[in-house]
């Protein structure tokens, strides 16, 4: 019986194969055939028949080809249209007959497909594309850490001079950005509205491969 | 059945018979094949020869034989079929499947006579 199965799936398997290089086997089945009544012919001629009557008694030997390429296909495709539509009714009808499985499965599926799409969403997200910079995957967040101390973590902030003097002494990375918050206040007709502003070092957008979303990026004569 | 009329070949033993064949003859190509089945049922079988190539196709699909181009006697271009390991296993037991079968309704065609 197992034996069976398996053999059942890679007939499956083949079919799957089957969609996509269809045309080409229509055409070597097409010449097997051919070749095969050529032969037939030829050795009607040798046994002493005219060429027509040869031919006529060739095709009798081997049936329909027509017929053969519509059964051939059909080994080849999944399912044949009117299977499948009559697959489709079936279906429809045994949910039709009992509702409460129906809805069951539904829900099941609908569930199912939305917690799936919103998780992978959220690790797509997180985990995969987490920011839209270029070359995220490249980007590190230095951290200062004294290595006579046993402690985890490090000091995160930088003065200038800390970092001028880094940027100076690097030849690993590419290129090195810093910035530092700040608030900022944005007066706009009756109200004002607090932003998170930020002084950035040059090179910044570059560095992130952001256009600006509304007006420009600061360029080099800003500088 | 005493008369020249030919039977019609039953459904799914051509394939069991080009499996044989196969097995018997090493690699053929289909028109080999149907001589090879003509010959041996002596005229007794009406066969179709284009059904050899769907037999062929199915018992391809399941991987019981392997096709590959190759050249005829007479330097044609053909498909050459052989069988596989699996297809050696399958013969074998679609073989004694077979035999009992057919044990089993020649028994009961002869019932009648112990009535």
């Amino acid at each position: 019986m197992d034996h069976w199965r398996i053999s059942q799936l890679r007939a499956f398997t083949a079919r799957m194969l089957g969609l996509f290089r269809s045309r080409q086997c229509d055409r070597e089945f097409d010449e097997e055939m051919q070749t095969h009544l050529q032969l037939l012919v030829d050795r009607f001629v040798a046994q002493g028949m005219s060429q027509e009557d040869a031919a006529a008694a060739a095709r009798r030997q081997f049936g329909n080809t027509t017929l053969l390429q519509e059964d051939r296909r059909e080994l080849w495709t999944l399912v044949s249209v009117e299977d499948l539509g009559r697959d489709l009714r079936y279906a429809l009808r045994s949910l039709a007959r009992s509702r409460a499985f129906a809805a069951v499965a539904i829900a099941t599926l609908g569930l199912g497909i939305g917690a799936s799409t919103a998780i992978f969403s959220v690790v797509d997200n997180v985990l995969l594309e987490p920011f839209p910079y270029k070359d995220p995957g490249r980007m590190v967040f230095l951290q200062i850490h004294d290595t006579a101390r046993g402690q985890e973590g490090g000091r995160q902030g930088y003065t200038s001079n800390e970092l001028l003097e880094f940027a100076e002494q690097n030849h690993v990375f590419d290129g090195i950005i810093a910035a530092s918050d700040d608030l900022v206040l944005y007066k706009q007709g009756e109200g004002v509205e607090l932003l998170y502003g930020a002084h950035v070092t040059p090179r910044t957008f570059e560095f992130f491969g952001m256009p600006a979303l509304y007006g420009r990026v600061l360029q080099a004569p800003d500088y | 059945m005493s008369n020249a009329k030919k039977s019609e070949v039953l459904q799914g033993t051509l394939d069991l018979m080009i499996l044989k064949t196969l097995h018997a003859l090493g690699p053929q190509h289909g028109f080999g094949t149907a001589r090879r089945i003509e010959q041996v049922s002596r005229d007794v079988l009406q066969l179709n020869e284009g059904t050899v190539y769907t037999s062929l196709l199915r018992l391809l699909q399941r991987g019981w034989i392997a096709a590959e181009w190759g050249t005829s006697d007479n330097n044609r271009k053909a498909k050459f079929y052989s069988i596989t390991a699996r297809g050696e296993k399958r013969l074998a037991v679609e073989t004694e499947n077979w035999e009992r079968i057919s044990g089993v309704v020649g028994r009961v065609l002869r019932l009648e006579g112990e009535r």
